[in-house]
């Protein structure tokens, strides 16, 4: 295997931000990369210097051997980029915004034709072929856009939070096609803040927060993580006066904390500690007022694989399917 | 021998994209309403409080009229386009396109050149049918609307470098340039009736002397000889359009 991108201490300010801290890491042929971290991680800016959008400050990277700021054409024919917003011509139609796509990579015009028509099937917009983008929904906006990107058949894909604002039947359909198009051998790197998207559909995943990397790790490490520290939230009508006091009666619970009224436990068996919290209900005469399991927290999944507690972490989402 | 090749067939290609840019600029803003308003409608209300009813015969007014379309419809198209490419960020698709950035202000400055050639030709067909306006040299005039669209649309094109991504901005910032330099020129009062610091003032502006090729090619008398005005309107097209490249590499790399 060969590297598709090498990243050498790559640094990025705007103005007096440090928005990338000088990060390093490589991605294999063929491998789907997973860029995972919280909003304003530096995710986005990674992305639009590998692509040839933004000049870092220090250090270089290279796709497919090509430097990205000196020699960025030849990289640039066989990249393709879906941007965090669905940048499709609102006045053009589906068909239109392939079509100029497909010119500014130089694809014949007859074998154009032919993958319009097959992206358009693939991504079920066949009927909305002569749609203007400006009327198709935000879902059919960021199918259209990744379709785009795919004109030209890249060898490596950049996709920037593909399935971030849209509805969950587009969500699947997306990472159906990033798995179709990675096992013929397409090299995707993909950024979320979606700590399960991460682990089921990528390779290997790095996680980053405010521009540094903090590790780089397979998606079964972060799986195993993630199972250890889930959460559960609970509410009773009289809230326990020390969250310590209610722990002795949950021991499957490794750790309480209250927000608001509810409290916060975490644990690596919430069958089980639902249980237990019934018991406490039936015995002390609390009755639960709340109950859920938002999953995982991005800090609490931090912390289990590296062991450093964060001074503070912009909040992720970890909702199981958004 | 091989590298020659390949870089020939890497300029073609650029070449090619440059103007896959244009045709889609031009099929998606032409009709955008800032530029009908601004490039269609403005200048010709502009021409009619200004000029007709002053002197004599109306064909005499008609290279001021063909001046004054060519000029704002060619600087239209891409500080109409540009904001709204901000603000929809499908300008970022230029950025990591196999193209280099001098190649996007080419595409986007043809776009002008196109609609503002083409748009010429409305006054002039008016001029012909209706009050008799005679070409006395087909050559001038050919070589005058070209040379003027593109000096005209790569000022365009240096204006829509504002880094800005609501058009009505865009259309004040152009504006403030373009009405100035219209007025300075020689299309409402005669070069030759100018005192002598108001004709030194009018040089600084390429209307002035793309009027002049006009007048000439449409058998009026003209003030400087051709190849001065041709030298000057290139002049000030490539300044502009030298000035457009660095501002949007500036631009672009600063963010
Ligand atoms: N154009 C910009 N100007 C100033 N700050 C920016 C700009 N773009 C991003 N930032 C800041 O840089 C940091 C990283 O942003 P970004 O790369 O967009 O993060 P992510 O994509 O992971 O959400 C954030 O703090 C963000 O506010
Ligand atoms: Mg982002």
């Amino acid at each position: 295997m060969s590297a598709a991108i090498t990243v050498n201490n790559l640094s990025k300010k705007y103005g007096t931000l440090e928005a990338l801290k000088g990060i390093s890491f490589e991605v294999q042929s063929g491998e789907i990369f997973g860029f995972l971290g919280p909003n304003g991680a530096g995710k986005t800016t990674t992305v639009n210097i590998l692509t040839g959008i933004l000049r870092p400050n220090g250090g270089s990277a290279t796709i497919l051997g090509h430097d990205v700021t000196k020699d960025s054409y030849q990289a640039k024919e066989r990249i393709g980029v879906v941007h965090e917003v669905s940048n499709v011509y609102p006045e053009y139609s589906a068909y239109n915004n392939l079509m100029f796509s497909a010119v500014l990579y130089s694809v014949p015009r007859k074998i154009a034709r032919e993958r319009v028509d097959y992206l358009l099937d693939i991504f079920f917009l066949r009927d909305k072929k002569y749609a203007k983008a400006r009327k198709i929904s935000q879902g059919m906006k960021r199918k259209l856009a990744i379709a785009m990107a795919l004109i030209h058949q890249p060898q490596v894909l950049f996709l920037d939070e593909p399935t971030t604002g849209v509805d969950i039947a587009t969500v699947f359909t997306i990472r159906e096609i990033i798995k179709e198009l990675n096992s013929r051998g397409v090299t995707i790197f993909l950024t979320t803040h979606n700590i399960n998207e991460a682990s089921i559909i990528c390779h290997r995943v790095a996680i980053i927060n405010k521009g540094e990397i903090i590790a780089i790790d397979t998606p079964e490490n972060l799986r195993k993580a993630a199972k250890r520290v889930q959460s559960v939230e609970v509410e009773f009508d009289v809230p326990p006066a020390k969250e310590a006091e209610i722990l002795e009666y949950l021991p499957s619970a490794s750790k309480a904390s209250k927000r608001g009224d509810k409290l916060i436990l975490t644990t690596d068996d919430p069958h089980r500690l639902m249980e237990e919290i019934l018991e406490y209900s039936r015995k002390t005469g609390c009755v639960i007022t709340h109950f859920n399991t938002p999953g995982p927290s991005f800090e609490d999944v931090f912390i289990e694989l590296t062991g450093i507690k964060p001074k503070s972490l912009s909040a992720m989402d970890v909702s199981r399917d958004g | 021998m091989s590298d020659k090749n390949s870089s020939m067939e890497k300029l073609r290609k650029e070449f090619r994209r440059a103007i896959a840019i244009a045709v889609k600029d031009l099929r998606i803003y032409c009709l955008k309403p800032p530029v009908i308003l601004f490039g269609v409608v403005f200048p010709f209300f502009l021409f009619i409080s200004f000029y007709i009813g002053k002197r004599g015969p109306i064909a005499s007014s008609i290279p001021g009229l063909v001046g004054i379309s060519l000029f704002f419809t060619s600087s239209n198209i891409a500080p109409a386009g540009m904001p709204f490419e901000r603000m929809t960020k499908t300008f970022a698709r230029y950025l990591c396109a196999p193209l280099s950035f001098s190649w996007v202000v080419f595409g986007k400055t043809i776009a002008g050149f196109v609609f503002g050639s083409l748009l010429a030709i409305l006054p002039l067909i008016v001029g012909l049918v209706a009050f008799a306006t005679r070409i006395t040299s087909v050559t001038t005039l050919v070589f005058t609307v070209l040379v003027s669209a593109m000096c005209f649309s790569s000022l365009g094109t240096l204006v829509a470098t504002v880094p800005t991504e609501v058009p009505g901005n865009v259309m004040t910032v152009l504006n403030f340039i373009r009405l100035p330099l219209l007025f300075i020129s020689g299309i409402f009062i005669p070069l030759n009736e100018m005192p002598l610091w108001a004709r030194a003032l009018s040089s600084a502006s390429p209307l002035t002397f793309a009027n002049d090729l006009l007048k000439s090619s449409l058998g009026l008398s003209h003030h400087y000889p051709l190849w001065l005005d041709f030298a000057a309107v290139a002049g000030f097209g490539l300044a502009f359009y030298a000035i457009a490249v660095l501002l949007f590499k500036v631009s672009t790399s600063a963010s």
